[in-house]
């Protein structure tokens, strides 16, 4: 039987199927090398280039907010240096710079809980002692942290009662009337847990409450008496909306945003509501040239740049904030803030018991 | 002249070909165990901080059994217990109504097969959270069916929000699972067994359940398929079961991984529970299927006598099916995106006087980059779906030419537990591996959309290990072992005599497999690199506070991937069309040369 033999430097007599079948196979082959690199290079070589090009390094934000990505890019447009957004659940966000603990990749972090915040601050993972000048007005000074870890850039209510004007044309005015016959199974509640706001109004409750297991007690009356609990907000204005509750307990901005849209469900402030901060902070471990980037970042965030781009990122939902910078107002359907009844809690104090409540929440009445 | 002594001569090609195989056998599963390793050691990094609590940064001390005690009491045991339960019903339930779906539309070939298929391609594409949306649209006191009809359906809404809701949105989603394991296997199904039976005199009934019997590889691999898929499902766990406090394994897994307090010792110790569990499954399977022969024809068996009349009403059930099944995402996506959103407050969505709008579409097409997370998940899905494929192929071809009992059990088990895990998990396993310092210098993929490509790969090889493994065992090698012994090399006696009766499947596969990793989610939301967001990051990021424009994004995902459907239809049927052309010329050039031999004198002069 004849054999195909290998000719140095021409084509071989005799070979031409074999080869043919071989360049067939090569097709799908090449093909699949295509998709791959086209598919994940991405990401790689836009931060190669942009590396190159200057001495500026990637900086990586893990973020919670719906107008992280607006920032970042307006920040990269204004400085740039190349920014790139990891944009998820607080809760995901938080569980991410936990577990790169040992080689964290993030050089800026950024959501709504100062509590949450001190919590990493506690654990060591957030740079201390560096604070950006900014000509802080009353509120955003009340949220300067003491050891100088995180910079506050904004402030929402942690939780008002969003509710149908229709079928509640009276809402609570206290958080006790809540606990009455009139919300009984009408009522939604989110779990701290998972949503990032939902601890510190909480918290609030305690505060005012005398303490965390008067607000165990009140809360569990609530859970008793009918109310739902829901992950997010989105589920509660959902369950408004198909009737299954007609009054639920939800962040401001989401509240107002909400009423934009659906003028008969409106957001009202019981005595005594708690704001809540969004807060940047700067990677510990983060090498110095990613940690000077940071710095540029947070400062610049609280110019009038960057206070512009947070309002036009997500101007019907996290957007809705009130400013910390003297000078800055917030969007026209934010109220003002001297007709809400708020009280700034600690955060170090209540960052500390997060956990506890947390779980709390999860073992006995989430499940 | 060398004198060489006779014992030399005859003694060492024997000791070489003896050595030679030998180092074959050593190496030969070499590739096969760092594949096995590939897939399941960033998984074990992650299971091993059950015993180790101080590994990977997560707190201090050595081994310990604390996270076992912390993880085990009180609600975690019930999510086990349902999550069992639901499990074992939901994939009961739909195995059986897969198994006569693809009875009906790839044997019987009812009236609007092609319809149907898609149909469960529908299901298939629909996410369980937008299914549970819809339900719940359809039966809330002010929901469709109230405003159309003044009656409140407050029993059937009670019903939907518990155990029964959860395992019917389980049910439906296992259903498409369950149909592209055993579809395959029942279009090639031969007649055979049921022509023997008849002949024997044997019952209609005995004679269907010796044909499901040549069915079992098909059903159990399907079974644990769906199995692990609905016990491993995150979509109704976090809407409908966490609505109505029915705790299930996988949100109580979400608790600890990614609700305060982290703890992922106790996640992981939790997780321990889950591969008991499926190590049992799968064992059991192996010992139903053991030494037993299931090889039977392949290709696509003749369509069994139905009379018309039966076909129609089949048709009409199977319609009233998907009617039923289809209405709940049907509701959603258009509750969700074409009336401004139900949970919605966002901009440019804002509902007409009629109560439609497009606007959340036209945000999409007219925004810049809104598009990108499809095109990127489309990508990822593609190349995801033909290295897992491949994975699947070569897994399979191992275990039916060279696997051993004990290993291939071990590595079945392993593989199935991949499948059966929270994606959480498997994700979390990821970022400790991928992040650890050596990996991170030696392969740098970490906050790369390599690494939610290889997380996709890792996941998902097991699926396709498990979807390839009935028509594999169906097709047998009885072809390939003919083309060796007529001396054809390895690859070719396989591609020529096991590829043409798999290669259906295999692009089945492929398909399924492109579609599922476009819309996952929970993988996805880990590992994504932070420069662009895959389709269903970004869905769940609109779903904030767009949730208009969530859901159209989903729609526009959905059509897609149905247009990537008909274009693989498209090429097979165009692929089909040239080899029948071809081979009719082939024919008509045979005849024409018989034509000729006959028609040449070939009598003696």
């Amino acid at each position: 039987m004849p054999r195909v033999g290998k000719k140095k430097g021409g084509a071989v007599p005799g070979a031409t199927p074999r080869m043919h079948h071989r360049a067939w196979l090569a097709v799908p082959a090449a093909a699949a090398l295509a998709v791959l690199a086209s598919a994940c290079g991405s990401s790689a070589s836009s931060s190669t280039t942009a590396a190159a090009g200057n001495s500026k390094v990637p900086l990586t934000v893990y973020a919670a907010e719906g107008y992280d990505s607006t920032v970042a890019k307006a920040f990269q447009k204004a400085t740039g240096i190349p920014t790139t957004v990891y944009d998820a659940h607080t809760g995901i966000v938080v569980s991410k710079i936990e577990q790169e603990k040992n080689n964290p990749q993030w050089g800026v972090t950024w959501f709504d809980g100062d509590m949450a915040m001190s919590s990493l601050d506690q654990q060591g993972v957030l740079l201390k002692g560096w604070e950006p000048t900014a000509a802080w007005n009353a509120a955003g000074k009340q949220f300067l942290p003491a050891d100088k870890s995180y910079t506050p850039t904004g402030y929402t209510i942690a939780a008002g009662v969003l509710y149908n004007s229709k079928v509640i044309p009276n809402p609570p005015t206290t958080w006790q009337q809540l606990d009455s016959s009139t919300y009984t199974h009408k009522l939604g509640i989110l779990n701290p847990a998972i949503d990032g706001p939902a601890y510190p109004w909480m918290a609030g409750w305690a505060a005012q409450m005398g303490g965390v297991p008067q607000m165990e007690s009140y809360t569990s009356k609530l859970v008793q008496g009918g109310a739902k609990i829901f992950n997010a907000p989105a589920d509660e204005l959902n369950a408004i909306k198909q009737g299954t509750i007609d009054i639920a307990v939800a962040q401001s901005s989401y509240g107002i945003g909400v009423n934009e849209q659906d003028p008969y469900i409106k957001e009202a402030y019981p005595k005594v509501v708690t704001p809540v901060p969004s807060v940047l902070a700067i990677d510990a471990k983060a090498p110095a040239n990613v940690q000077a980037e940071a710095k540029k970042f947070v400062q610049w965030v609280l110019t009038p740049a960057g206070q512009d781009a947070m309002q036009a990122g997500d101007p019907h939902g996290d957007s809705l904030y009130w400013p910390v910078i003297n000078g800055r107002n917030p969007l026209p359907a934010v109220p003002s803030p001297s007709a809400i009844p708020a009280k700034i809690i600690n955060p170090v104090i209540w960052g500390a018991q997060e956990n506890t409540v947390a779980q709390w929440f999860t073992s006995h009445l989430a499940n | 002249m060398v004198h060489v002594p006779p014992r030399q001569l005859t003694q060492r090609p024997a000791r070489r070909r003896l050595l030679l195989r030998g180092a074959w056998r050593l190496a030969a599963p070499v590739p096969y165990g760092l594949l096995i390793a590939l897939l399941l050691i960033p998984t074990v990094c992650f299971l091993v901080l059950a015993f180790l609590p101080g590994a990977f940064g997560q707190g201090t001390g050595g081994f310990s059994l604390a996270p076992f005690r912390t993880a085990y009491q009180g609600y975690v045991v019930t999510g086990l217990t349902n999550s069992l339960w639901v499990g074992l019903v939901a994939s009961a339930l739909a195995l059986a109504i897969a198994t006569g779906l693809a009875w009906l539309c790839e044997r019987v070939r009812i009236p609007g097969a092609r319809a149907w298929r898609l149909g469960v391609w529908a299901l298939l594409l629909v996410p369980t959270y937008l299914s549970a949306l819809g339900y719940e649209d359809l039966l809330a006191p002010k929901g469709v069916i109230a405003q159309v009809t003044g009656w409140n359906p407050a029993a059937l809404d009670h019903l939907l929000l518990g155990p029964a809701g959860v395992v019917l949105v389980l049910s439906l989603r296992g259903i498409a699972f369950a149909y592209f394991a055993v579809a395959g296997v029942v279009r090639s199904l031969g007649t055979g067994l049921a022509d023997a039976a008849r002949v024997h005199g044997l019952s209609r009934r005995r004679t269907a359940l010796i044909q499901l019997g040549s069915l079992t590889p098909a059903l159990l691999a399907g079974f644990v398929l769906v199995f692990a898929e609905t016990v491993s499902d995150f979509g109704v766990a976090s809407t409908l079961a966490a609505d109505a406090h029915f705790p299930v394994i996988t949100y109580v897994i979400f608790t600890f991984a990614a609700a305060l307090p982290i703890n992922f010792p106790a996640a992981a110790a939790v997780s321990w529970s889950l591969i008991a569990v499926f190590a049992v499954i799968v064992l059991a399977q192996r010992r139903i299927t053991r030494g037993r022969d299931f090889s039977g024809s392949a290709g696509r068996a003749a369509q069994p006598a139905v009379p018309a009349g039966r076909r129609r009403t089949a048709a009409a059930v199977t319609g009233v099916f998907f009617a039923v099944t289809l209405i709940g995402p049907a509701l959603g996506i258009v509750v969700s995106s074409l009336l401004g959103g139900t949970a919605n407050s966002g901009y440019g969505v804002v509902a007409t006087k009629s109560g439609f709008t497009f606007a959340a579409y036209q945000a999409l097409f007219t925004s810049p980059g809104m598009l990108n997370p499809v095109w990127l998940s489309l990508w990822l899905g593609l190349a995801g779906a033909t290295v897992t494929v491949a994975i699947g192929l070569v897994i399979n071809l191992w275990n039916q030419h060279r696997g051993k009992g004990r290993a291939a059990a071990l590595a079945d088990v392993g593989l199935v537990a991949v499948i059966g895990l929270p994606s959480i998990v498997l994700a979390a396993g990821f970022v400790f591996f991928y992040n650890l310092p050596a990996v991170y210098h030696a392969i740098p993929i970490y906050d790369t959309q390599w690494l939610l490509l290889v997380g996709y790969i890792v996941g998902f090889s097991p699926i396709a290990v498990r979807m390839l493994q009935g028509p594999m065992a169906q097709a047998g090698r009885s072809g390939y072992d003919a083309g060796r012994v007529h001396g054809s090399a390895a690859m070719r006696a396989w591609v020529k005599g096991v590829l043409p009766l798999i290669w259906r499947p295999l692009v089945m596969v492929w398909v399924f497999l492109v579609a599922i990793i476009m819309f996952e989610l929970p993988l996805s939301e880990i590992l994504h690199a932070p420069s662009g967001d895959p389709l269903a990051v970004s869905v769940a990021v609109q779903y904030k506070s767009l949730v208009a424009i969530g859901t159209a994004l989903t729609v526009v995902g959905i059509a897609v991937m149905l247009a990537v459907l008909g274009a693989v239809s498209g090429a097979l049927w165009l692929a089909g069309a040239l080899h029948r052309r071809l081979r009719s010329r082939q024919e008509a050039a045979v005849d024409i040369l018989i034509d000729e031999l006959t028609l040449t004198d070939v009598s003696p002069r």
